[in-house]
């Protein structure tokens, strides 16, 4: 982006907020499937319709609202949940410790919101817009709430109208979210150390994926894909 | 019980923001390889193992369309377009496979 965008939205909070709100609309198919998902299969794990919509306004974290419902169908003791919750969303405090140096600044109750409302997506678009444009809370605002909104939405519509969708890996909707991912991930990838560390972190998922329990792998792959870079980075200046 | 994993899931989007880093200076490096460390991480075992087992086969249409798609996010810019595209050779491949 350019300086002049960067001083004109500036200028305007709203500006910001609605920049967020509209970078949400590429990836709003791949959260609408997902939450709809979640809420079909919330209603068919015995879920009334009050908690699975009070389950996605509190926890707002479809992996791991995901595996607390395929848990529970299973029959999975309740401290096991809370422990994989806790595996599962481990990403997060990596994500946060990235976001923090920027929302330290802007006191408690904005660190508290915008820590509330962090996600996967959310946290991709913040961070390659504060890259490129520098740190704005209201454009982090606009894209978190833009994505809880939609995703409380859609995880009631799932739940009301589950029973009448049928099926959604019938219609392939359930790679929706992979293929998210991939198109947040690629636009990240602009050097040959980005393609060494994509490797690297591919292998190591691998290996954790096969070798440790649960979802280990992915605090696993995650910190060693980022020691990669790091001594590649090291290895360059030397 | 959705109060605890709400409260869990909120310490970990919280505790590492407030925690004022000393690994700051670092942050610069940190800031282009862990997102691609986090999202890779993410990616690699749903499209190698989309049913929890390691499934290295052309069987696979996770596999397959994962592969459709990096294609297409390298040549194509539109995001809803790509995700659709995705989507649609799932569709296709299960369709077919029946």
């Amino acid at each position: 982006m350019t300086c002049n965008k960067r001083e004109l939205s500036n200028t305007s909070s709203m500006g910001e907020f609605l920049d967020g709100l509209k970078a949400v609309t590429p990836l709003a198919l791949g959260v609408a499937s997902f939450a709809t998902a979640y809420g079909l299969l919330a209603r068919k794990a015995g879920l009334s319709l009050f908690s699975l919509t009070l389950m996605s306004l509190l926890v707002f974290a479809g992996t791991a609202q995901f595996l607390t419902i395929s848990m529970l169908i299973s029959g999975t003791p309740f401290i096991l949940i809370l422990f994989t919750t806790f595996v599962v969303n481990s990403r997060y405090l990596l994500m946060s410790a990235s976001v923090g140096p920027y929302t330290r600044k802007w006191g408690t109750k904005w660190q508290i919101l915008l820590s509330f409302l962090l996600s996967d997506e959310s946290y991709a678009l913040t961070i390659s817009y504060f890259i490129k444009n520098g740190p704005s809370k209201y454009y982090q605002l606009g894209v978190s709430l833009g994505l809880y909104v939609e995703w409380a939405i859609f995880s009631v519509i799932g739940g009301f109208m589950g029973p009448f969708l049928g099926d959604p890996q019938t219609w392939g909707l359930d790679f929706a979210l992979p293929a998210t991912f991939i198109v947040i991930l690629v636009p990240m990838i602009t050097a040959w150390k980005h393609i060494m560390v994509c490797f690297a972190t591919a292998i190591f998922s691998i290996i954790g994926l096969v070798f440790l329990p649960t979802k280990w792998y992915i605090p696993f792959a995650t910190v060693l894909g980022t020691i990669v870079g790091g001594l590649l980075e090291f290895w360059k200046r030397k | 019980m959705i109060i605890e994993i709400a409260a869990i899931t909120f310490f970990t989007r919280f505790v590492f923001a407030v925690k004022p880093g000393k690994a700051e200076t670092s942050q610069e490096w940190r800031k282009s390889y862990l997102p691609i460390a986090i999202f890779t991480t993410i990616i690699v075992p749903s499209l190698l193992a989309p049913y929890g087992e390691l499934e290295l086969s052309i069987q696979n249409e996770y596999l397959i369309a994962g592969i459709v798609t990096l294609l297409a996010a390298h040549k194509k810019k539109n995001l809803t377009h790509i995700v659709i595209i995705g989507i649609l050779v799932v569709f296709l491949l299960r369709f077919f496979q029946y």
